[in-house]
Parts: structure tokens; C-alpha cells; sequence
């Protein structure tokens, strides 16, 4: 960990076989987050951002499996730990977000009891100072009346106020890092609005490094440091936000920025979007050869390999 | 510039409560949810309008007592002059061949039993469109060229399509009725930037070739933007501001349109650097109203008048219109 | 307009073979279907051909013969397979020619109520109201007349033949259908499918038959599946207590019906035909609960209801 890199994954290879074929989810990516930032990974969907998510750590279960790659969490490869590791690992130093906030709670439990659990699980605090800290968590996500709403079970919650105590219960370890896997989805804009800027916040706050995955743009230009565009389970290009946004490289990134309507500026008629009606499997080319409108001969033979284009920038095409 | 087009949709000061059953153990508590309550809006024929606001805005319910899926607690909505919910006045068929809806979950509203090309086909049968059996088939290819999918699609299922294409099937099924209205109910909130790209060209390609009205509902306002010359703002069932696109934009009258403005991430904010400026508190429950203006616990602008007394829906310029005792004050 | 040409056109049609295909494949692999099926499939191949199988005639008594046990040891010659019975007639050829006409009369019966049944829950399910209410008192009127007394009740004033089992098989079993298809069909209208296609145009007749009814017919079938092997166990109990068809013309029913005086002595009289039930209801079990499990259809348990 002393390159100051908390994720570190190489060349992560996921695999499902359904029915004789194999998809290849995650074919050969590799990220790196450093200490504090937020990586942001952005794509459309279908194409294996949250698989991704799911592979680092390591919970992919049939009919899928990770063949090969490393997930260097703080310098440990964590496809390579027994899983009884892995739980310890899990929860509590490296957590999860998800789409969903009420199924990542118990229904059977109220609020305050989960989150006085979770605490309990890895700090030696007695109940009386978990409680103070389960309110303390709640106050900073934001739940008002907290010493009250600690006795509420989660479907008494509204769907924001849910996913702010998921967000609670995932900062209660103070983990090294946070998945969080398209957090927003479910949830309407003034409500998700909420929800980023608690986020933001939070890094300001307790500085937590997270990895942010979302089919929209614009929360991740919103809120992370890094971007990196995903299509087919591999990245086609990566970099500082501000390089990314201002001068994309790479066809796919060009047109996910262009289909994104904008209430700013001028109206403009016609959005651009990408043709994604079939699947082709060229083996040995580019993944984004069939959409591309700059494709070439060489694009249906050669897959192309990151290739800086600016400072920290790279980008997987040809041209 | 006072727009010469004739409205073609007359939503007149239309109602719709629903009742929640709860039993307890001693008594049976009948309450009612406010979806609907006073909506008047006029459509112009020809024009896409857009229909904004979050959950719980009555903006679903809205479109569905436009389609007759449900019945108003009072009130009109005159389609073309007519009442439709007076069955003398209306043919049943009739209207369902003039007004379509486009509907949230592609993947729900279509029977997996069924091939593409039965559904589409099937819609021709109802309205009895079809001359002779190998016309079906012509026919329908006809409106899979229309929407941009290939032919080979008549026989497949919908299981195997995403939902984009789902959702371009449901316009192909929409269209094969040749309505003069369309409304898509959050058709394309569930898909991602370039399905909805896709979508929305579509919807305004078929809206310039076949001189449909639109009605955008959705709670996205980035979309309304693009496509709509008018829109009108909900909240817990009324309309709280309506007008011109650019000017709602640029100068918007009611603190509610104004925070969801300033509540959508852009790519240009998030690269300055602006966090979003959120609103504050959750929408109330559509049982238990708040007094006065239904927003005042979350408006930034609220003073007593607000809690006591329900604002008006007022024009303050020509075609632009608000329900806000403080929109003067809004930036 | 804006959309770029389609790609290939040849990869939507392949995927669908490819579903379709392997949807066939994975119910043949699943064991339970495998197993289901093939019992099955012996019994209908056996009761198909009896005519050839059957080494005598049902009918034929041997009063030299009588009560023969199954498998005779000693002189090994083997005359009768599976024993005679009072009359020294052979009882392999009877269970056969039983099976045959039990089966007969559950299959009649089955489509009967498939058909009238599902159709009565269909209509009730989706109307509601007042349809719902007219025809469920009426099933509820059915159901607490427990067949036996309904049985006695026809019985008495008709006498048995095929005609009048099919018949009191009929109406004691339609009832659950109507219950079933009822649900399946108050879950399916509320769908958007059905929401979609009412907005388009579609009259409630066209929503029922062509949209909620292909919708709920695999499950409907699932039961059904069940349903022959249990007809044919009520009719052998109806036998038992002799109100199945007179003998001498043989069904599984009657055939233990003629047995029980004999129990001690001649047990496989009335055995056997219980066991061939044991087995044709364990395979049809194993079948509809396999294809339950391939097709995702609901199957008796979900719908919990005999």
C-alpha cells in the first residue's frame, strides 16, 4: 500500500457460461484509485459496470466466474484470500452501495439496531456508545430526528431516507473504500441531488475513497476525480475528470457525452445516440468496431491498447 | 405571438382522490390519496408539451385519465371537443385509435408469450386496419421500417431485446393505431443516454412526418428541454407553473421549478465544480396535505401567507403562468 | 432520419432459435422430467397397445384357476403373471384393460373441467365484482358437497357407466380450476401488458382469450398434468366402495372394490391396482413438478390448493 494506490486491480477477467457460450463481462481491465479520490466508471448499461463492481469484491457466484486478474485492496490480492477472510474484509474495510436501498437493509430489524450492529461487529464499543455513534452517523447523512427515527424499521423510511442509512451503515467502519453501484437510480432528482451532495460532504468530511459506478454522466462528472469509460467490460478510456470531459478521445466516450441532454446552453434538436440493437463478437478487434464511425481495417483485426494522451489520460484507440 | 393552433385536449378542472383501506384491529380507516386535484390544461394541436414533476405529482395519473385507464372524481377532459368520458358522445375505439401512451417499463407491457410481430399485428386486427392476410405481415414491416428495426424482429420474442428496442416496438405498436396524440409516461426514464437519444429522435421524427401532439411526462427536466415548446411544472397534484420552454428556463416563477433546475447534475457544473444545491425535505404524503401552498415546508421563499393561504394560478406574462404568492422573487 | 442503418440482420433470428432450442434441451436434461416422463410414457404406451399386450381376455374366467397368487413358484410354468382373482380371470390383462378405461375416464374428465373451469376463474378473475362473487358462491356450493355424496346422490338414480363417472368426476373437480385460474387471472390484469394493450384498443374478450389466457395456460397445464393421475385415484376410490362402473368390465376402482373382501387371503387383488396408482402418481408428479421448475410456470404447490 505504500504507492498510496487503496484499489489496485490488474487485467480482471470475468466470464459468465450460459448454455455452452461464454460472454466475456470483464475482459482484461485494470484501475487503479488512490488514497481519498473517487474513481468514477461510466457506461451504458449492460455492459458490465456492476459485474465489475462485484468482481472486486469478489462475490460473483455462478453461472459466472473470475478467471483471472488481481484486486489488490491495500496491497492484498482478494481473489486470492480464503473467504472467511474475505468477510472480514468485507463490511467492514471495503463496502457496498447498491442500486436498491431497501433490499440492503432487514425489514426485520429497526434502524438503530442494524446500524448499532454494524458498528458493534468492528469496533469493542459498548451498546450505550454504539448508539451515540449510530445517531451521530445518521445526523451526518442527514436523517432528521435521529434519536426518534433510530426505533423506525426501514419500510417506514422513504426511498432517499433509505439509501441515506445504507450510505450510514456503509461509512460506520470507517472503511478504506466504498463501492458504490449507480446509488442513484431508483430515486427522483431533488431526492437524488440530496444524495450526492451528502456525498460530497462526506469527502470533504471523512475524505473516503469510493468508486462510484452509474449509467449517468453527469453524476459521475458531478462527483468524482477520475473517470473512466467502460463498454464491454473493458475500459476504452481513463483520466483526470477535467481531461476526460473537456477532450474525449475515444468515439464511445464522444458519443455517451454527446446523447446527454443538457438544460444548458443553447436547445439543440437532435441528441446523438449509439446503435445498440445487436450483438457482434469480433474476437480479435476493437469491442466498439460495430458502433464506431470512425472504424477501420485495422480496428476489425487489432485490439487496440491504452495509449496515453495526455497527463494520466489514456485512451484505447487506434487514432 | 399568441399561438393560432386549436386545442385538440381540454383538461378541465379534473379531480381524482383514491381511497386507502387500512384495517386495525378496531376500526377501518378509509383515507384518500390526493393524486389529481384541479387540474385544468390546454393542448394544442400539433405541439409537444412537456408534463414535469417527481413521484407522488399525480403526473401518471394524469396521463391515464387522459387514456381512460381511469375515471376522474370530477371534472372534464374534452378530446377534439368531445367528453370522453361520456360514452354517448365518444366511440370507445374511436379514441383509443387517436390517443396512444407509451408506457415506463418496456418490459412489462409486453405479453412474452407473443412474437414482435403478433403485437404489433394485433393492434392493426383491433382497429381493423388490415386487407388480406400477407398485407399483415407487409404491414407491419412497414411500421418495424418505420421505427428503425429490422424486419427479422417479426418473429422474435421480447425477451430477447433490451429495452430500447422494447420500447421502439411499443411506438411501432402506438403508431400502427395512426393517433393524433401521443403521450409517453416516463417512456424513456428507464433506459440509459443513448436508448433515450434514440427514443426522443424517433418521437420527434414521427412527430414532424405524421403531425402528432406530444406529452412528455417525466421527471426529467434535461429531457423536456430538448423536445418540448411548453411545459408545465406538478406538484402533489396541481399545476404549479406553465409555460414557454426558454422562458421557464431562464426565467423560471415558481421556487419548486427553480430547485429542480438547480437540482440536476451537468457535466459542465460537476467540471466547475458546483455541487448541486439540493431542496430540502421529502415530498409530502399525497393523504395529508400541508396548508396553504402544498410546498411551503420546503420553499425557500415561504412567509406566513404561504402557510395559510393556497396561491392562485395566475398568469404573470403572456403564456406563462404560476400558483406562487413570491414569484417575483424568484431568481 | 438520425438512426444509423441496422447491423446485422440475421443475429435476432438465430438468438431466438438458440432460445427456443435450448428451452427444449434443459427440460429433457432436468432429471425429474426425465424420470416423470418416462413412467409416463410406459403407461400410455401400455394402455395404447393392450389389446396386443394382454395375454387373455379380462373377461375370460377359469373357474379351475381361481385365486391363483402372482409369480407362481414351484412348477415353473408361468400362467399368470400377476395372479388370478375370484373368478380365476387373469389379473395382469384386467389391471391393463383397467388402467385403459380409468385412464379414459380421467382424460374425458380433465378436459372437461380444464375447459369449463378455467374458463368460469378466468371470467371471474378479471370481471370482479359481481361476476366474481355469482360464480365463486357457485363453486363454494360445489365444494362443500363432498364427492361421495354427490356420487351416492347420481349414482343412486343412474346407473354407473362411463358417461355418468365422467360426469360426477366432472363436477366435483371443476371447482378447483375455477379457483386457480381465478388467481392467475386477478394477477395477470393488473399488468401492463394487459394495461398496454387496453389503451390500443383491445376489447375485454381479446384481452382475456388472446393475452391473460396464453399467459396462464402453462401453469394451467402444469395442474392439469397432476390432475389426470389424481381422477384416476378418485375414481379407484369411488370403486373401492363400489360406485365406480359395474363389473365385469374392469377399472382400476373396481377391481380393489372386488378385492377387499379377499385382503387377508387374496391381497393382490386389491394391492396391485394401488400400486400402479402409487407409481402413476409418483411420475406425473415428478413431471409437472420438473417442468414447474424448466418452465417457470406455477405449479400445484405455488397455488396450493387440493
Amino acid at each position: 500500500m505504500d504507492n498510496g494506490l487503496i484499489l489496485e486491480v490488474k487485467n480482471l477477467r470475468t466470464y459468465f457460461t450460459t448454455e455452452g457460450k461464454i460472454k466475456k463481462v470483464v475482459d482484461g481491465l485494470s484501475l487503479s484509485i488512490k488514497k481519498g479520490k473517487v474513481m468514477g466508471l461510466v457506461g451504458v448499461s449492460g455492459t458490465g459496470k456492476s459485474v465489475i463492481g462485484m468482481s472486486i469484491l469478489n462475490l460473483i457466484s455462478k453461472p459466472g466466474q473470475i478467471v483471472g486478474g488481481e484486486v489488490l485492496f491495500k496491497g492484498k490480492d482478494l481473489l486470492k484470500l480464503h473467504e472467511r477472510d474475505l468477510q472480514r474484509i468485507r463490511g467492514s474495510d471495503l463496502t457496498l452501495v447498491s442500486q436498491d436501498p431497501y433490499t440492503s437493509m432487514d425489514p426485520l430489524y429497526t434502524v438503530g439496531n442494524q446500524l448499532v450492529e454494524v458498528i458493534r461487529a468492528h469496533e469493542a464499543v459498548s451498546k450505550k456508545e454504539a448508539k451515540e455513534k449510530a445517531i451521530e452517523l445518521l445526523t451526518i447523512v442527514g436523517i432528521p430526528d435521529p434519536e426518534r427515527r433510530m426505533l423506525n424499521f426501514p419500510h417506514q423510511f422513504s426511498g432517499g431516507m433509505q439509501q441515506r442509512i445504507v450510505i450510514a451503515m456503509a461509512i460506520a467502519s470507517n472503511p478504506s473504500l466504498i463501492i458504490l453501484d449507480d446509488p442513484t437510480r431508483s430515486l427522483d432528482v431533488t431526492i437524488q441531488a440530496q444524495i450526492l451532495s451528502v456525498l460530497s460532504q462526506l469527502q470533504l468530511r471523512i475524505n473516503t475513497t469510493m468508486l462510484l459506478i452509474s449509467a449517468s454522466v453527469q453524476v459521475v462528472a458531478q462527483f468524482a476525480d477520475d473517470v473512466m469509460a467502460i463498454f464491454r467490460g473493458r475500459c476504452m478510456e481513463v483520466g483526470p475528470k477535467q481531461s476526460v470531459f473537456k477532450a474525449p478521445c475515444h468515439p464511445y466516450t464522444r458519443s455517451l457525452f454527446e446523447a446527454v441532454p443538457s438544460i444548458e446552453g443553447e436547445r439543440v434538436n437532435r441528441l446523438k445516440g449509439l446503435d445498440v440493437l445487436h450483438e457482434e463478437n469480433y474476437a480479435e478487434g476493437c469491442v466498439f468496431y460495430t458502433y464506431c464511425n470512425r472504424a477501420q481495417e485495422k480496428c476489425v483485426e487489432v485490439s487496440p491498447d491504452l495509449v496515453q494522451v495526455g497527463e494520466n489520460h489514456f485512451c484505447a484507440c487506434h487514432f | 405571438m399568441t399561438d393560432a393552433r386549436k386545442p385538440i385536449l381540454e383538461i378541465r378542472d379534473v379531480y381524482k382522490y383514491y381511497d386507502l383501506k387500512t384495517l386495525t384491529f378496531f376500526s377501518r380507516v378509509v383515507e384518500k390519496v390526493k393524486a389529481v386535484r384541479g387540474v385544468t390544461l390546454k393542448i394544442l394541436e400539433g405541439e409537444t408539451i412537456g408534463l414535469v414533476g417527481e413521484s407522488g405529482c399525480g403526473k401518471s395519473t394524469l396521463s391515464r385519465l387522459i387514456v381512460k385507464l381511469e375515471f376522474p372524481l370530477s371534472g372534464t377532459v374534452l378530446f377534439q371537443g368531445k367528453d370522453i368520458f361520456d360514452s354517448s358522445e365518444v366511440d370507445q375505439k374511436l379514441f383509443h385509435k387517436s390517443i396512444q401512451l407509451l408506457f415506463q417499463n418496456p418490459f412489462t407491457t409486453l405479453s412474452p408469450q407473443m412474437t414482435i410481430g403478433d403485437h404489433i399485428a394485433d393492434v392493426l386486427t383491433i382497429h381493423h386496419l388490415v386487407d388480406g392476410k400477407t398485407s399483415i405481415r407487409k404491414q407491419v414491416f412497414g411500421l418495424l421500417d418505420l421505427v428503425g428495426i429490422p424486419r427479422t424482429a417479426y418473429d422474435s420474442y421480447p425477451e430477447n431485446f433490451s429495452g430500447g428496442a422494447l420500447q421502439m416496438v411499443n411506438i411501432a405498436r402506438a403508431m400502427a393505431c395512426t393517433p393524433k396524440l401521443i403521450i409517453s409516461d416516463e417512456g424513456v426514464s428507464i433506459l440509459d443516454v443513448s436508448d433515450q437519444a434514440r427514443i426522443l429522435n424517433l418521437l420527434q421524427n414521427l412527430r414532424e412526418k405524421f403531425q402528432l401532439t406530444c406529452i412528455i411526462v417525466t421527471h426529467d427536466l434535461s429531457v423536456v428541454r430538448h423536445i418540448c415548446e411548453r411545459i408545465a411544472v406538478m406538484y402533489l397534484g396541481k399545476i404549479v407553473e406553465l409555460g414557454q420552454n426558454d422562458e421557464i428556463f431562464s426565467t423560471p416563477a415558481h421556487p419548486y421549478t427553480r430547485s429542480l433546475i438547480d437540482s440536476i447534475p451537468t457535466i459542465r457544473r460537476g467540471l466547475e465544480g458546483i455541487m448541486v444545491a439540493p431542496l430540502k425535505g421529502e415530498v409530502p404524503s399525497p393523504i395529508n396535505l400541508p396548508s396553504g401552498c402544498t410546498f411551503h415546508p420546503r420553499c425557500p421563499l415561504a412567509t406566513d401567507v404561504c402557510r395559510e393561504k393556497e396561491p392562485g394560478f395566475g398568469e404573470i406574462n403572456e403564456g406563462h403562468s404560476t400558483a406562487c404568492h413570491h414569484w417575483k422573487e424568484v431568481r | 432520419m438520425d438512426l444509423r442503418a441496422p447491423a446485422s440482420l440475421d443475429t435476432v433470428s438465430e438468438f431466438t432459435e438458440i432460445r427456443r432450442y435450448t428451452l427444449l434441451r434443459r427440460t429433457l436434461k432436468n432429471r425429474s422430467v426425465q424420470i416423470g416422463a418416462s413412467v409416463v410414457l410406459f403407461f400410455f404406451f401400455v394402455i395404447i397397445f393392450t389389446p396386443w399386450l394382454a395375454p387373455y381376455d379380462p373377461l375370460e374366467m377359469d373357474v379351475m384357476n381361481t385365486f391363483k397368487p402372482p409369480f407362481p413358484l414351484a412348477d415353473g410354468t408361468v400362467h399368470h403373471l400377476l395372479g388370478t382373482d375370484e373368478l380365476g380371470r387373469d389379473m395382469l390383462s384386467r389391471l391393463m384393460y383397467g388402467m385403459r378405461l380409468s385412464f379414459f375416464i380421467s382424460i374425458c374428465s380433465v378436459v372437461i373441467i380444464v375447459a369449463f373451469g378455467s374458463v368460469v376463474g378466468i371470467l371471474a378473475g378479471y370481471y370482479g365484482k359481481l361476476t366474481n362473487t355469482l360464480l365463486m358462491r357457485l363453486t363454494d356450493i360445489q365444494l362443500s358437497f363432498p364427492i361421495i355424496i354427490l356420487a351416492v346422490a347420481i349414482l343412486s338414480v343412474w346407473t354407473s357407466t362411463v358417461f355418468t363417472m365422467i360426469l360426477v368426476l366432472s363436477i366435483a373437480n371443476w371447482p378447483v380450476y375455477a379457483r386457480v385460474a381465478r388467481g392467475l387471472a386477478i394477477t395477470e390484469r393488473t399488468k401492463d401488458y394487459v394495461a398496454s394493450v387496453r389503451v390500443l384498443g383491445a376489447s375485454n374478450m381479446r384481452i382475456i382469450f388472446k393475452y391473460i389466457a396464453r399467459n396462464i395456460g402453462p401453469s394451467i397445464l402444469i395442474v392439469s398434468i397432476l390432475d389426470l393421475a389424481a381422477i384416476v385415484i378418485w375414481e379407484a376410490v369411488l370403486g373401492f366402495i363400489g360406485l365406480s362402473i359395474l363389473p365385469p368390465t374392469p377399472t382400476l376402482g373396481n377391481i380393489m372394490g372386488d378385492g377387499k373382501n379377499y385382503l387377508a387371503s387374496a391381497w393382490w387383488v386389491s394391492t396391485l391396482p394401488g400400486l400402479i396408482m402409487f407409481f402413476l402418481l409418483f411420475g406425473f408428479m415428478l413431471l409437472a413438478d420438473g417442468l414447474t421448475a424448466t418452465t417457470g410456470a406455477r405449479g400445484q404447490r405455488e397455488l396450493a390448493l387440493k
